[in-house]
């Protein structure tokens, strides 16, 4: 079965996020080099444009080989990233209106690929769906045409984690490869669920 | 046959938190936890509905009876203390006589969360407020991004734009820009009266020949210094071919002024140019028209005109200025 159109493009929205972890984390130079050796202009990418998925890929193995470390270390760098820089602190609230707890959180993730698309139609983030093996314990598996969605999704929940103030075990499981993307898991254990104090969220703060 | 349920306080409590209940006389006597949080409790219990909300639409600001006629339909209410947050409402009779009125927010929605501090517990799980408000969120951090890309394109088109009407060489103006400008100025709604210079490099091909075309460069670099010191900011100068130029003076048909501007451009064309160890020497042919000799000016006309002067004056033995009067006809010609 041939992917979907959307399947293989991914959203400027990521591509310019990887740019900005790149140039926050490594500095304007680090990206220069990278966007040289992927092909693409020093600018990089415009959020608001789609790209060819071959390229969002080419950026990563670029970054990976600059950086000298793996896809999967990478993309829970950038997951973390999302979610903890100020200039990105949209992107942290829009994740704690997942619910008022980290499990509320954890549980919403199967939603997180419709409310992109209900915010910006174009923007296909992973499809994440997830399994209950016990008490506070998940397995979650992500689908997505780029290798690593799993740790992109082990940085975000990482970061939520010291958000909420929960103290949560992750570790990764296998990916397989299907006809709808790359499939991996991982599966989350929440040990404390209010372990430390949590940053502060209200409904309002931004809408003001 | 309809089929009864009845549901305790408890129920209602949990299925619609914003409602109020109110008994036979009009009274307020329980309000669902998230209504309980839009007033103090001894502005809510035991106060006549009306005293607490007004009915906007439609409208109604009488007793119970009153009251009762709005069961059913679509209710616009405010409150009548401040925070005067707006809120829809939907009436429904109970068995026993008293009233059921089921509220939500509509559009107040951003200001109520602030207003009153409202979080998501205090939404039904069933209730799409808080999808709303994420979805609220999400739309402005996009469209500020968009903005930001607008913004972007912006910026390029008028670096574009600038790039398309710049000489590279010299930072001048070029052709193509001369021509809009000429064109704007003689288009019968805006007309401008103006003057109009072609200037011709003298000496420019010795230059090149003997110093080489870096000090040529070099020698363009400095004309083109000369012409902006000598010009005004809203005047025109273009490069409008290698050693060629067109000056455009706004508001200035003065032909006096203009001979005078001609004269102190040539006098300072003529001082030596160094480079390196070398001097290059120039000087410049100018010819020169004014739109207020033509009944309706045209850019290509006044251009060959002023060309016409230009070549008299190379004609003449170069270095000097000519002002266009020869050539126009007694039809088109305007008393000047």
């Amino acid at each position: 079965m041939l992917p979907q159109l959307e399947d293989r493009y991914v959203h400027g929205l990521i591509n310019k996020s990887v740019q900005g972890f790149l140039i926050s984390n490594h500095g304007s130079d680090a990206w220069a080099e990278i966007a040289r050796m992927a092909n693409l202009p020093p600018q990089g990418f415009e959020s608001m444009l789609t790209y060819p998925d071959s390229m969002t890929n080419k950026v990563l193995d670029a970054a990976c080989t600059y950086v000298g470390c793996t896809r999967a270390s990478l993309m829970e760098d950038i997951g973390m990233f999302l979610v903890t820089h100020p200039d990105l602190e949209a992107v942290r609230r829009l994740m704690r209106f997942g619910g008022p707890t980290f499990e509320d959180f954890v549980l919403s993730l199967d939603e997180v690929h419709d409310r992109a698309c209900l915010a910006v139609p174009e923007l296909t983030l992973p499809k994440i769906s997830l399994n209950d093996t016990g008490v506070g314990q998940y397995v979650i598996t992500t689908q997505w045409q780029v290798v690593g969605a799993i740790s992109l999704v082990s940085g975000v929940l990482r970061a939520m984690a010291d958000d909420y103030g929960a103290l949560v075990v992750l570790d990764a499981g296998p990916r397989l490869h299907s006809d709808g993307g790359i499939m991996e898991t991982l599966s989350v254990f929440i040990a404390e669920p209010e372990f430390a104090a949590g940053r502060s969220f209200t409904l309002a703060e931004r809408l003001a | 046959m309809t089929s009864t349920v009845s549901l305790g306080i408890d129920a209602l409590d949990g299925l619609m938190p914003m409602h109020i209940l109110i008994d036979k006389s009009g009274v307020i006597i329980h309000a669902g936890p998230t209504a309980a949080r839009l007033r103090p409790e001894h502005d809510l219990i035991g106060m006549r509905l009306f005293n607490v909300l007004t009915c906007v639409r439609p409208a109604c600001d009488g007793g119970f009876e009153d009251l009762r006629q709005l069961i059913g339909q679509p209710l616009k209410l405010q409150f009548r203390a401040a925070p005067h947050t707006r809120l829809r409402g939907l009436l429904h009779p109970l068995d026993d006589g008293q009233l059921l009125l089921n509220l939500s927010l509509g559009y107040s929605v951003v200001e109520a969360v602030s207003d009153y501090a409202l979080t998501s517990r205090d939404f039904s799980h069933c209730d799409p407020t808080v999808e709303m408000l994420f979805l609220i969120e999400a739309k402005s951090a996009a469209l500020s991004e968009s903005k930001k890309l607008n913004a972007r394109l912006d910026e390029a088109r008028e670096a574009a734009q600038t790039q398309a009407e710049t000489d590279a060489l010299t930072g001048l103006h070029n052709r193509r820009a001369m021509d809009q400008r000429l064109c704007d100025m003689t288009q019968s709604r805006r007309r401008t009266e103006f003057g109009l210079m072609h200037l011709d490099l003298d000496f420019f091909k010795q230059v090149n020949d003997t110093h080489g075309h870096a000090a040529g460069d070099h020698v363009l670099l400095k004309v083109a210094s000369i012409l902006r010191e000598e010009t005004r900011a809203n005047d025109l100068v273009a490069r409008v071919g290698g050693d060629e130029f067109v000056l455009i003076f706004p508001d200035c048909t003065d032909v006096t002024l203009l001979d005078t501007i001609a004269a102190r451009i040539i006098a300072r064309l003529e001082e030596p140019i160094p480079f390196g160890s070398q001097q290059c020497r120039i000087s410049a042919s100018i010819g020169t028209t004014i739109s207020s000799l033509y009944s309706e000016p045209d850019p290509d006309r006044m251009l060959s005109d002023a060309d016409t002067a230009l070549y008299q004056s190379k004609h003449a033995g170069r270095a000097r200025h000519t002002l266009f009067k020869d050539a126009f006809e007694a039809d088109d010609m305007v008393a000047h």
